[in-house]
């Protein structure tokens, strides 16, 4: 397994997991589930999510043995309270706070919540956005 | 007679410095590979150029920050900003590094564990 090719396995697998959930549609996301950027005109509130850093431990011959994954996990509202975003950020939570999983050629060993950095609202055109963010990492092995 | 030598509080002081200066060698680290991160497309270079080493609440603690505000809606994105990784993956990199230099500190006056 080529190092990158785990990255982006881990975050196709977490999207899988997040679209196909019924708790989080019924929290009114639907399957709004996209990676790096929402496409414009989409409803919201939604899930935003991106590969944040992948860091590879190799053997002295170059050899790949697993890669640090970490995954930005964003709930993004908008004109919509924090009180309407924090019950998706927490489904997010429980779906991905120690999930492993062993599919498309690689072992993800266990996800944890590593840190929710803060970021302020801003205004786009007139519109406000508030944004809930988790941060998760895993050690990605191949199989 | 008998005379008995206390070094524990020499120790703690030679443990501290050190852990202090792995810990801002890192952070200096860190912010270098942040800046080398940040998007070219700036019409400034302010965010580029505006990466820092503050001092945390103790010696062992630093804070890598950004003089404008506006890198964290670069960093994490926003609606209509994709997510532009700078300080998250140069804290990842350099974290096996950092617990290397932490861990030969602790060797070099606790001998290996």
């Amino acid at each position: 397994m080529a190092p990158l090719a785990g990255a982006d396995r881990v975050a196709r697998v977490l999207a899988d997991r997040l679209r196909d959930d019924p708790g989080l549609a019924a929290l009114g996301l639907g399957q709004r589930v996209y990676r790096d950027l929402a496409p414009a005109r989409t409803a919201y509130p939604l899930v935003v999510f991106a590969v944040m850093a992948s860091v590879d431990l190799t053997t002295l011959a170059g050899a790949h043995v697993w890669s640090d994954v970490q995954v930005l996990v964003k709930v993004i509202g908008q004109n919509a309270p924090y009180e309407t975003l924090i019950p998706p950020a927490e489904r997010v939570a429980e779906l991905l706070d120690g999930y492993r999983f062993e599919a498309e050629g690689v072992r993800a060993v266990k996800l944890r919540r590593i840190s929710s950095p803060p970021q302020p609202p801003d205004v786009e055109s007139g519109v406000l956005y508030r944004y809930v963010n988790q941060l998760f990492e895993t050690e990605v092995a191949p199989l | 007679m008998r005379v008995v030598y206390d070094d524990f509080p020499k120790l703690e002081r030679a443990v501290v410095k050190n852990s202090a200066a792995a810990v801002e060698r890192s952070a200096k680290r860190v912010a270098d590979n942040a800046r080398k991160r940040t998007p070219p497309r700036v019409d400034s270079g302010r965010m580029m150029e505006g990466w820092r080493v503050e001092d945390g609440p103790t010696p062992a603690e630093k804070y890598v920050t950004n003089t404008q505000p506006y890198h964290v809606f670069q960093e994490l994105g926003t609606a209509t900003i994709a997510p532009h990784p700078m300080l998250i993956p140069a804290s990842a990199e350099d974290r096996p590094r950092m617990v290397d230099e932490l861990a030969r500190v602790f060797e070099l006056h606790h001998g290996p564990g």
